[in-house]
Protein backbone atom coordinates (compact mmCIF):
# COMPACT_ATOMS: atom_id res chain seq x y z
CA UNK A 1 0.00 0.00 0.00
CA UNK A 2 2.85 2.25 1.08
CA UNK A 3 4.85 1.72 -2.19
CA UNK A 4 1.66 2.30 -4.50
CA UNK A 5 1.20 5.32 -2.52
CA UNK A 6 5.17 6.50 -3.28
CA UNK A 7 4.54 5.47 -6.56
CA UNK A 8 1.48 7.61 -7.11
CA UNK A 9 3.61 10.39 -5.72
CA UNK A 10 6.52 10.17 -7.77
CA UNK A 11 4.34 10.15 -10.65
CA UNK A 12 2.06 13.53 -9.64
CA UNK A 13 5.98 15.30 -9.21
CA UNK A 14 7.23 13.94 -12.58
CA UNK A 15 3.82 14.96 -13.91
CA UNK A 16 4.16 18.24 -12.32
CA UNK A 17 7.52 19.30 -12.15
CA UNK A 18 9.13 18.50 -16.13
CA UNK A 19 8.90 20.03 -19.44
CA UNK A 20 5.48 20.03 -21.09
CA UNK A 21 5.51 17.31 -23.67
CA UNK A 22 4.21 18.38 -26.99
CA UNK A 23 0.65 16.89 -26.82
CA UNK A 24 -2.98 18.01 -27.20
CA UNK A 25 -4.30 19.84 -24.20
CA UNK A 26 -7.12 17.35 -21.58
CA UNK A 27 -9.88 19.18 -19.95
CA UNK A 28 -9.31 18.09 -16.86
CA UNK A 29 -7.88 19.56 -13.83
CA UNK A 30 -4.23 21.43 -14.80
CA UNK A 31 -3.55 19.50 -18.00
CA UNK A 32 -1.01 21.19 -20.05
CA UNK A 33 -0.26 20.84 -23.44
CA UNK A 34 -1.83 22.91 -26.99
CA UNK A 35 -5.31 23.48 -27.47
CA UNK A 36 -6.81 25.46 -30.47
CA UNK A 37 -10.00 27.25 -31.73
CA UNK A 38 -11.23 28.11 -35.48
CA UNK A 39 -11.81 32.05 -34.84
CA UNK A 40 -14.29 32.20 -38.23
CA UNK A 41 -13.22 32.60 -41.67
CA UNK A 42 -9.41 31.19 -42.32
CA UNK A 43 -8.51 31.97 -38.79
CA UNK A 44 -7.10 30.21 -35.53
CA UNK A 45 -6.34 30.38 -31.94
CA UNK A 46 -3.42 27.98 -30.93
CA UNK A 47 -2.57 28.18 -27.07
CA UNK A 48 0.29 26.45 -24.84
CA UNK A 49 -0.16 26.22 -21.02
CA UNK A 50 3.06 24.85 -19.88
CA UNK A 51 5.11 24.08 -16.61
CA UNK A 52 6.96 26.58 -15.48
CA UNK A 53 9.92 23.92 -16.01
CA UNK A 54 9.05 24.37 -19.79
CA UNK A 55 12.02 26.07 -21.54
CA UNK A 56 10.48 29.37 -23.37
CA UNK A 57 12.49 28.09 -26.40
CA UNK A 58 10.18 25.07 -26.51
CA UNK A 59 6.74 26.85 -25.44
CA UNK A 60 7.28 28.89 -28.65
CA UNK A 61 7.86 25.56 -30.99
CA UNK A 62 5.04 23.96 -29.49
CA UNK A 63 3.07 26.86 -30.52
CA UNK A 64 4.22 26.88 -33.98
CA UNK A 65 3.82 23.31 -35.12
CA UNK A 66 0.78 22.84 -33.38
CA UNK A 67 -0.55 26.66 -35.57
CA UNK A 68 1.33 24.45 -38.85
CA UNK A 69 -0.27 20.85 -37.99
CA UNK A 70 -3.75 23.41 -38.06
CA UNK A 71 -2.69 24.61 -41.87
CA UNK A 72 -2.49 20.86 -42.67
CA UNK A 73 -5.54 19.73 -41.03
CA UNK A 74 -7.36 21.83 -43.23
CA UNK A 75 -5.88 20.85 -46.50
CA UNK A 76 -3.57 24.22 -46.45
CA UNK A 77 0.26 24.94 -47.14
CA UNK A 78 1.02 28.38 -45.38
CA UNK A 79 -0.33 30.23 -42.51
CA UNK A 80 0.13 33.97 -41.71
CA UNK A 81 0.92 34.71 -37.79
CA UNK A 82 -1.51 37.68 -36.91
CA UNK A 83 -0.60 38.00 -33.20
CA UNK A 84 1.76 36.17 -30.55
CA UNK A 85 2.32 36.54 -27.35
CA UNK A 86 3.82 34.31 -24.36
CA UNK A 87 5.11 34.61 -21.14
CA UNK A 88 4.73 33.28 -17.65
CA UNK A 89 2.50 33.32 -14.70
CA UNK A 90 2.79 33.47 -11.15
CA UNK A 91 -0.22 32.50 -9.72
CA UNK A 92 -0.81 32.09 -5.74
CA UNK A 93 -1.48 28.51 -4.59
CA UNK A 94 -1.74 26.27 -1.97
CA UNK A 95 0.57 22.82 -1.05
CA UNK A 96 -1.96 20.59 1.27
CA UNK A 97 0.05 17.88 3.66
CA UNK A 98 -2.85 15.26 4.73
CA UNK A 99 -2.31 12.02 6.64
CA UNK A 100 -4.01 9.18 6.12
CA UNK A 101 -7.00 9.03 8.87
CA UNK A 102 -9.47 5.83 8.99
CA UNK A 103 -8.93 5.59 5.42
CA UNK A 104 -9.89 9.44 4.80
CA UNK A 105 -6.99 11.81 4.10
CA UNK A 106 -7.15 14.53 6.46
CA UNK A 107 -5.22 18.21 5.73
CA UNK A 108 -2.95 19.14 8.14
CA UNK A 109 -0.99 21.70 7.08
CA UNK A 110 -1.93 23.97 4.18
CA UNK A 111 0.62 26.12 2.79
CA UNK A 112 0.74 28.91 0.38
CA UNK A 113 3.34 28.76 -2.51
CA UNK A 114 3.68 30.16 -6.20
CA UNK A 115 2.81 27.75 -8.27
CA UNK A 116 4.59 29.15 -12.04
CA UNK A 117 3.52 27.91 -15.71
CA UNK A 118 4.01 29.48 -18.70
CA UNK A 119 1.40 30.22 -21.65
CA UNK A 120 1.34 31.70 -25.19
CA UNK A 121 -0.80 32.14 -27.59
CA UNK A 122 -1.03 32.09 -31.50
CA UNK A 123 -3.20 33.58 -33.86
CA UNK A 124 -2.99 32.55 -37.47
CA UNK A 125 -4.69 32.61 -40.82
CA UNK A 126 -4.70 30.35 -43.41
CA UNK A 127 -3.06 31.62 -46.89
CA UNK A 128 -1.93 31.10 -49.89
CA UNK A 129 1.99 30.70 -50.71
CA UNK A 130 2.05 34.09 -52.25
CA UNK A 131 0.99 36.68 -49.25
CA UNK A 132 3.69 38.61 -47.46
CA UNK A 133 4.85 37.02 -44.39
CA UNK A 134 3.40 33.30 -45.47
CA UNK A 135 5.43 30.25 -43.78
CA UNK A 136 5.59 26.86 -45.36
CA UNK A 137 3.51 24.98 -42.76
CA UNK A 138 5.41 21.56 -44.07
CA UNK A 139 8.79 23.09 -43.92
CA UNK A 140 8.46 24.99 -40.63
CA UNK A 141 6.54 21.71 -38.78
CA UNK A 142 9.67 19.43 -40.84
CA UNK A 143 12.03 21.81 -38.44
CA UNK A 144 10.30 22.52 -35.35
CA UNK A 145 9.11 18.97 -34.76
CA UNK A 146 13.18 17.95 -35.04
CA UNK A 147 14.01 20.12 -32.24
CA UNK A 148 11.28 18.92 -29.77
CA UNK A 149 11.89 15.44 -30.36
CA UNK A 150 15.70 16.41 -29.40
CA UNK A 151 14.71 17.84 -26.76
CA UNK A 152 15.66 21.26 -27.26
CA UNK B 1 -43.63 4.47 7.26
CA UNK B 2 -39.68 3.32 6.97
CA UNK B 3 -40.33 3.14 3.64
CA UNK B 4 -41.53 6.96 3.25
CA UNK B 5 -38.21 7.90 5.34
CA UNK B 6 -36.18 6.12 2.59
CA UNK B 7 -37.95 7.88 0.08
CA UNK B 8 -37.91 11.45 1.95
CA UNK B 9 -34.19 10.91 1.89
CA UNK B 10 -33.51 9.85 -1.36
CA UNK B 11 -35.28 12.36 -2.43
CA UNK B 12 -33.08 14.72 -0.19
CA UNK B 13 -29.51 13.18 -1.39
CA UNK B 14 -30.72 13.42 -5.34
CA UNK B 15 -31.96 17.26 -4.59
CA UNK B 16 -28.29 18.06 -3.05
CA UNK B 17 -26.79 16.09 -6.10
CA UNK B 18 -28.94 18.91 -7.94
CA UNK B 19 -27.87 21.35 -6.54
CA UNK B 20 -24.03 20.35 -6.24
CA UNK B 21 -24.15 19.91 -10.06
CA UNK B 22 -21.49 22.16 -11.85
CA UNK B 23 -23.38 25.30 -13.29
CA UNK B 24 -22.26 27.13 -16.10
CA UNK B 25 -21.31 31.08 -15.64
CA UNK B 26 -23.69 33.56 -15.69
CA UNK B 27 -23.83 36.03 -18.27
CA UNK B 28 -25.20 39.26 -16.32
CA UNK B 29 -22.35 38.12 -13.97
CA UNK B 30 -19.64 38.51 -16.90
CA UNK B 31 -20.98 41.49 -18.49
CA UNK B 32 -19.06 44.66 -17.29
CA UNK B 33 -20.51 47.77 -16.87
CA UNK B 34 -18.91 50.81 -18.71
CA UNK B 35 -19.22 54.44 -19.66
CA UNK B 36 -21.52 55.26 -22.69
CA UNK B 37 -19.48 55.99 -25.58
CA UNK B 38 -19.21 59.54 -26.84
CA UNK B 39 -21.84 60.41 -29.04
CA UNK B 40 -20.01 61.29 -31.99
CA UNK B 41 -18.20 57.84 -31.44
CA UNK B 42 -18.35 55.92 -34.74
CA UNK B 43 -19.04 52.89 -32.95
CA UNK B 44 -22.20 54.60 -31.69
CA UNK B 45 -25.04 52.00 -32.01
CA UNK B 46 -22.76 50.40 -34.72
CA UNK B 47 -21.63 47.26 -33.50
CA UNK B 48 -23.13 43.82 -34.37
CA UNK B 49 -22.10 40.44 -31.98
CA UNK B 50 -20.39 38.11 -34.65
CA UNK B 51 -19.07 34.55 -34.19
CA UNK B 52 -17.86 34.14 -31.21
CA UNK B 53 -16.15 30.56 -30.97
CA UNK B 54 -13.77 28.90 -28.46
CA UNK B 55 -14.83 28.01 -24.76
CA UNK B 56 -16.07 24.96 -23.33
CA UNK B 57 -19.41 23.81 -22.42
CA UNK B 58 -19.88 23.08 -18.61
CA UNK B 59 -20.27 19.33 -17.75
CA UNK B 60 -22.86 19.28 -14.77
CA UNK B 61 -20.72 16.24 -14.05
CA UNK B 62 -17.19 18.11 -13.24
CA UNK B 63 -16.51 21.35 -13.88
CA UNK B 64 -18.06 25.09 -14.81
CA UNK B 65 -16.58 26.06 -18.10
CA UNK B 66 -16.71 28.68 -20.01
CA UNK B 67 -19.03 28.55 -23.40
CA UNK B 68 -19.15 30.68 -26.20
CA UNK B 69 -23.02 31.09 -25.58
CA UNK B 70 -22.54 32.35 -22.46
CA UNK B 71 -19.87 35.06 -23.37
CA UNK B 72 -21.97 36.18 -26.62
CA UNK B 73 -24.75 37.35 -24.32
CA UNK B 74 -22.50 38.48 -22.16
CA UNK B 75 -20.82 40.61 -24.93
CA UNK B 76 -24.05 41.75 -25.68
CA UNK B 77 -25.05 43.14 -22.55
CA UNK B 78 -22.39 44.96 -22.22
CA UNK B 79 -22.27 46.54 -25.94
CA UNK B 80 -25.85 47.41 -24.98
CA UNK B 81 -24.81 48.94 -21.36
CA UNK B 82 -21.99 51.11 -23.50
CA UNK B 83 -24.94 52.28 -26.35
CA UNK B 84 -22.74 50.66 -28.40
CA UNK B 85 -25.13 47.46 -29.89
CA UNK B 86 -26.75 48.24 -33.15
CA UNK B 87 -30.59 48.10 -33.08
CA UNK B 88 -30.49 45.96 -37.04
CA UNK B 89 -27.38 43.68 -36.38
CA UNK B 90 -27.86 43.12 -40.43
CA UNK B 91 -27.07 46.68 -41.00
CA UNK B 92 -24.68 47.75 -38.59
CA UNK B 93 -21.57 49.30 -39.76
CA UNK B 94 -19.40 46.72 -37.77
CA UNK B 95 -19.40 43.31 -36.65
CA UNK B 96 -17.74 42.28 -33.78
CA UNK B 97 -16.03 39.05 -33.58
CA UNK B 98 -14.41 37.39 -30.50
CA UNK B 99 -12.49 34.11 -29.95
CA UNK B 100 -11.84 32.18 -26.12
CA UNK B 101 -8.21 31.05 -26.55
CA UNK B 102 -8.13 30.50 -22.91
CA UNK B 103 -10.43 30.13 -20.03
CA UNK B 104 -11.79 28.26 -17.11
CA UNK B 105 -8.98 25.95 -15.94
CA UNK B 106 -8.06 26.63 -12.44
CA UNK B 107 -4.31 25.40 -11.31
CA UNK B 108 -5.04 25.47 -7.59
CA UNK B 109 -8.24 23.85 -6.01
CA UNK B 110 -8.12 26.10 -3.30
CA UNK B 111 -7.15 29.75 -4.50
CA UNK B 112 -9.21 29.55 -7.25
CA UNK B 113 -6.88 32.12 -10.18
CA UNK B 114 -8.35 31.24 -13.68
CA UNK B 115 -7.01 32.95 -16.38
CA UNK B 116 -9.13 34.32 -19.59
CA UNK B 117 -7.69 35.58 -23.10
CA UNK B 118 -9.91 36.45 -25.84
CA UNK B 119 -8.99 37.44 -29.00
CA UNK B 120 -11.42 40.73 -30.17
CA UNK B 121 -11.69 41.80 -34.15
CA UNK B 122 -13.84 44.48 -35.43
CA UNK B 123 -14.66 44.45 -39.09
CA UNK B 124 -16.46 46.52 -41.30
CA UNK B 125 -19.23 45.55 -43.53
CA UNK B 126 -16.76 44.53 -46.22
CA UNK B 127 -14.43 42.13 -43.97
CA UNK B 128 -11.89 44.58 -43.30
CA UNK B 129 -10.50 44.30 -40.24
CA UNK B 130 -9.80 47.57 -37.95
CA UNK B 131 -9.39 46.33 -34.89
CA UNK B 132 -7.51 43.40 -33.44
CA UNK B 133 -6.46 42.69 -29.86
CA UNK B 134 -5.61 39.81 -27.49
CA UNK B 135 -6.35 40.28 -24.12
CA UNK B 136 -6.08 38.12 -20.76
CA UNK B 137 -7.31 38.98 -17.55
CA UNK B 138 -7.44 36.98 -14.32
CA UNK B 139 -10.22 35.89 -12.23
CA UNK B 140 -10.22 34.65 -8.48
CA UNK B 141 -12.28 33.64 -6.14
CA UNK B 142 -11.07 32.49 -2.45
CA UNK B 143 -12.49 29.39 -0.18
CA UNK B 144 -13.59 32.20 2.17
CA UNK B 145 -15.42 34.14 -0.51
CA UNK B 146 -17.49 31.08 -1.92
CA UNK B 147 -16.53 27.55 0.33
CA UNK B 148 -17.99 25.20 -2.68
CA UNK B 149 -15.29 24.53 -5.25
CA UNK B 150 -17.74 23.89 -8.24
CA UNK B 151 -19.26 27.02 -7.33
CA UNK B 152 -15.47 28.96 -6.59
CA UNK B 153 -15.15 27.86 -10.25
CA UNK B 154 -17.76 29.74 -11.66
CA UNK B 155 -17.41 32.96 -9.95
CA UNK B 156 -13.51 33.08 -10.79
CA UNK B 157 -14.47 32.15 -14.40
CA UNK B 158 -17.33 34.58 -14.37
CA UNK B 159 -14.57 37.72 -12.83
CA UNK B 160 -12.38 36.78 -15.47
CA UNK B 161 -14.43 37.25 -18.49
CA UNK B 162 -16.14 40.10 -16.82
CA UNK B 163 -12.39 41.54 -16.52
CA UNK B 164 -11.65 40.53 -20.21
CA UNK B 165 -14.47 42.12 -21.41
CA UNK B 166 -14.02 45.34 -19.97
CA UNK B 167 -10.53 45.31 -20.63
CA UNK B 168 -11.44 44.44 -24.93
CA UNK B 169 -14.49 46.94 -24.92
CA UNK B 170 -11.87 49.87 -23.27
CA UNK B 171 -9.21 48.95 -25.92
CA UNK B 172 -11.95 49.13 -28.56
CA UNK B 173 -13.35 52.60 -27.58
CA UNK B 174 -9.78 54.17 -27.20
CA UNK B 175 -7.98 52.80 -29.93
CA UNK B 176 -7.97 54.18 -33.08
CA UNK B 177 -9.51 52.17 -35.70
CA UNK B 178 -7.31 51.48 -38.52
CA UNK B 179 -9.00 52.55 -41.22
CA UNK B 180 -11.90 54.98 -41.75
CA UNK B 181 -15.79 53.87 -40.86
CA UNK B 182 -17.44 52.84 -43.90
Amino acid sequence: MTGRILLLLALLAAACGGATPYRQAGALWGEYGYSDVALGGEEYGVTVRATGATPDARVADMLVLRAAEVARDHGRTHFIVLHHDAGVRNDPGTRVLSVPVGGLFVPVLVQEVVRREKSGHLVIRLCASDEAGAVDAAATAREVRARLDGGH
Amino acid sequence: MRRRATLLALAGLVAAGVGACAHPPRPANMAPDGALVAAGSPLRNAIAVGTVSGGDKTNPLTFSRVGANEVREAVTLALRARGMLAADATSAPFRLDVGILEAGLPNDPYMTRVHCVMRYALRTRDGATVFDRVIEAVGEASVREVFYGVERLRVANERAVRANLAAGLDALVTAPLQQAAP
